[in-house]
């Protein structure tokens, strides 16, 4: 380079200094050519995003297929223990539950639910916003002891945990307090044999069944994720034996599994279910002092986002991104770029809130120069706050794993060359 | 050729029916000797020492270069920009995009180059013939970038969103040579005719680098707001072991090549009126050892990451070694001169245009020389045409008896500052 310098300069008589004195001199001679706008036109990106994926990836849900199509999130497994050896003592001999009044006992197990167990992550304030409709719960009944058992009455309920017990809320008579509805009727399930008027589990044996058990869980994690300590109660009264031989030892129990199945498919009010997220992006990875002087150079810079939204709730996005890998609120983080609020109308569902079809919706914002900064670092962190919003018929929405949002964004950018620095 | 030949040999005959400036008597022209009214040009002239009336040795140097869009104030100031010391940033993205605002819209970006270095040892034998032996290093170089592939950093999707990428390459070419030349003086045409002397000649070459890129002319991209499409094919040939001693030059396994070099010229001793037709560079050289790569970027993306993570991985790959017949830039120069007074000489010369790897548009140069002194010529001359523009050439010499000392220089396509393209050459020789 020097040499070539020297020979620019020496080899033509008088042409003395063609090499500029200044960083400044050096970028007004370049840009002698006069200003004028450099239009281009480039897609940042289609994103096809899966209702499965958005959970998992997205709101650190994982997620499975409920028996109805519907996508469900599985609970913690839980499991209520009846202890029948310490409430009939060792017994043995023909046990009649029917004429030995020592063979029955009343049962009330509570098993502490929280908020990990739901493993909603991101999702749970939005699940708190709604109403469940689809919770399908399999229930394992595991008795150990040498004589059937035979459950009446058996429900199941929610309780609040006092906390400085640590023990369910019990009212004067010593029962545990279940909650009630609207109208002072207590919210529980009830399983029935729809053959017998009891529930009959066979000597040493399981018996499996599956319950629907929204309301509870509707009102368990309503408790659960606005804070309260809450559990599943498993109650009713037992009936030990049916009038043939049997032993049931002191250490003989009923265990009740539970695994429940939370299924997105809620019902929501006139102002929807909200949940935040965030995420880190990759970035253009633009060097500081290219980025600095493209954003002086940037004359307008206009994003497009098309939305394709197949999922059968209304969405509202208000996306806010900030330079680099942060953690908190980016709403809150100094230099946040806020975008305006992106909608996009929910997809056509049919009676039973599944999406058929889709609906579109964009966005157009143009940003300054220096708001393009945020997207030229290595990686941005983008915070979403998200509004879930009423299906288009009634208030019901219920998301399969297949839907899907996609979003193609664009951007337009116009820059300012020439004219010197 | 050989009409270009005839054409010249009968405007050469029908010169005698011109009208001329004598030369006067006791005027510069009518002492000098004929072989310094041969002026000199920009370019390659194998036979521009075989002239000398005395037996000597001559060192000379020469360079010329231009583009169609940089001028030397742009290039300093991108040397500048580039230059850590001076401008800790680097180069920008911006300034590149500045950069690409100096290119013409519809013309693209063209250059070429030429350089040699070398001796001549000659001179005459008898009165009629003179014969010289030299040796030297000539490189050769052109490149063009195609105007489609400009416009997307110059003009943005504004004007399409196809980019074709057409004619893009570029090549060098640096060869050792040695030849021999010969002038024999065929003698006057009566009292006061013609002068006629016909010259040939041949050199050996060898190649010392080779390299050659060049983009597919189907190459194309798009650019819209939903869609980055590209497919861009690049080849390219290079010399894979450089000459790194003397012992490589007589490597005969890295190829050869021969060119060979005429010429016609016909002058009135009186009058000092010349025509010539030089003919020079015929030939081609194998260079062998090439390294061939390719490189193919092929990008269907709507994501503008995904562009910039495949530009990361491409990457040229070696497919084999090659060897190629590189045609060298054939020299058709035709040129006239005459006497205007008695200190002053004008000369014109328009050499033709050159095709294939190292293009050249064709130029005219319209020259000057001032003789105040005899042995002190003063020339200033113009080059019209080429891709560059008006150039201004000058320069001085000193030209006596058993010494030569000649500095010349170009400013092409512009004045100083203003010009895209320089020229230079220097002589020094010694006769005995």
């Amino acid at each position: 380079m020097k040499v070539l310098r020297r020979l620019l300069c020496v080899s033509v008589p008088l042409m003395v200094a063609c090499e500029p004195d200044s960083i400044t001199e050096a970028r007004d001679q370049i840009g002698r050519g006069g200003e004028r706008i450099v239009t281009l036109g480039v897609p940042i990106a289609v994103d096809t995003l899966r209702a499965d994926s958005i959970f998992l990836d997205f709101l650190g849900a994982s997620v499975d297929t409920l028996a109805n199509g519907v996508m469900g999130v599985p609970v913690a497994g839980k499991s209520a223990r009846v202890a029948v050896g310490d409430s009939v003592g060792p017994v043995s001999g023909p046990l009649d539950s029917d004429t030995n009044p020592l063979l029955r006992f009343n049962f009330e197990e509570p098993t502490e639910v929280s908020q990990a167990d739901l493993n909603l992550g991101e999702f749970a304030s939005a699940v708190q916003d709604a109403t469940l409709n689809t919770v399908p719960a399999v229930l394992a009944f595991n008795n150990t002891a040498d004589a059937p058992l035979r459950l009446n009455n058996l429900r199941f309920g929610v309780a609040r945990i006092d906390p400085a017990t640590g023990q369910p809320v019990r009212d004067g008579g010593g029962n545990i307090v279940l909650e009630t509805d609207g109208s002072g009727n207590p919210i529980v399930v009830a399983l029935v044999d729809p053959s017998d008027t009891v529930y009959t589990i066979p000597r040493q044996a399981i018996r499996t069944d599956t319950v629907a058990m929204a309301p509870v869980f509707d009102r368990l994690t309503d408790l659960v994720i606005g804070g309260t300590r809450a559990a599943l109660v498993a109650a009713g009264r037992a009936l030990v034996g049916d009038g043939s031989v049997g032993t049931v030892s002191a250490t003989d129990e009923l265990t009740v599994s539970i695994d429940a199945k939370i299924g997105i498919d809620l019902t929501l009010g006139v102002t929807g279910a909200s949940f935040d997220s965030s995420l880190v992006m990759e970035g253009l990875d633009i060097d500081d002092p290219d980025a600095d002087q493209l954003a002086e150079r940037i004359d307008t810079a206009g994003v497009t986002m098309l939305v394709d939204n197949g999922t059968p709730f209304g969405v509202e996005v208000t996306i806010a991104a900030v330079r680099d890998s942060v953690t908190g609120d980016v709403f809150t983080k100094p230099g946040v770029l806020v975008l305006p609020t992106l909608s996009a109308g929910a997809a056509p569902v049919d009676a039973n809130g599944l999406a058929q079809g889709s609906t579109t919706g964009s966005l157009g914002v143009n940003l300054t120069g220096q708001q393009t900064l945020t997207f030229f670092a290595p990686q941005f962190t983008a915070g979403l706050r998200v509004r879930l919003l009423v299906p288009t018929t009634g208030n019901r929405g219920a998301l399969r794993p297949s839907d899907r949002i996609i979003i193609r964004s664009g951007a337009t950018v116009k820059l300012r060359v020439g004219g010197g620095s | 050729m050989r009409r270009i030949v005839w054409l010249a040999l009968g405007a050469a005959l029908s010169a005698a029916s011109l009208e001329a400036q004598a030369v006067p008597e006791g005027s510069q022209a009518a002492r000098l000797n004929l072989a310094f009214r041969r002026s000199p040009y920009v370019g390659v002239d194998p036979f521009r020492h075989v002239f000398s009336p005395r037996w000597g040795l001559v060192f000379q140097t020469s360079g010329a270069g231009w583009n169609s869009a940089l001028d030397a104030e742009d290039v300093g100031a991108l040397i500048f920009l580039t230059d850590d010391t001076k401008n800790p940033g680097g180069l920008l993205i911006g300034d590149i995009l500045d950069a690409m605002g100096l290119v013409p819209p519809g013309s693209g970006i063209k250059g070429a180059g030429s350089g040699e270095g070398g001796a001549y040892l000659g001179g005459p034998f008898g009165g009629r013939v003179s014969i010289g032996v030299s040796a030297q290093t000539r490189a050769h170089g052109a490149f063009q970038i195609d105007d489609e592939a400009v416009r997307l950093f110059r003009d943005g999707t504004t004007g399409g969103t196809e980019f074709l990428v057409g004619q893009t390459d570029g090549s060098g070419l640096v060869t050792a040579e040695g030849g021999v030349h010969a002038l024999i003086n065929l003698g006057q045409f009566g009292d006061d005719g013609p002068r006629l002397t016909l010259g040939f000649g041949g050199r050996l070459l060898r190649p010392l680098y080779y390299a050659r890129a060049e983009m597919a002319t189907d190459s194309r991209a798009s650019i819209t707001d939903t869609l980055i499409a590209a497919n861009v094919d690049v080849e390219s040939w290079a010399t894979a072991d450089p000459i790194d001693g003397v012992d490589d030059i007589f490597d005969f396994s890295r190829g050869s090549g021969v060119a060979g070099d005429f010429l016609v010229r016909l002058a009135w001793p009186t009058s000092g009126f010349a025509l010539e037709a030089l003919v020079a560079n015929l030939g081609s050289v194998t260079v062998e050892r090439l390294e061939r790569q390719t490189l193919n970027f092929d990008i269907n993306t709507i994501s503008i990451n995904e562009v910039t993570s495949t530009l990361d991985t491409t990457e040229f790959v070696v497919q084999d070694t090659v060897e190629l017949d590189v045609t060298l830039p054939r020299v058709i120069r035709f040129s006239g001169s005459g006497w205007a007074n008695r200190i002053l000489q004008l000369d014109v010369a328009a050499t033709m245009p050159v095709t294939g790897e190292f293009e050249q548009a064709m130029f005219v140069e319209l020259g000057s020389t001032w003789r105040l002194v005899n042995s002190l010529p003063l020339r200033a001359g113009l080059l019209l045409g080429g891709r560059q523009g008006i150039g201004y050439t000058g320069g001085f010499a000193i030209e006596s008896r058993n010494f030569l000392f000649r500095v010349n220089g170009g400013s092409l396509g512009g004045l100083l500052r203003r010009a895209k393209g320089v020229s230079g050459r220097f002589e020094l020789g010694f006769f005995f």
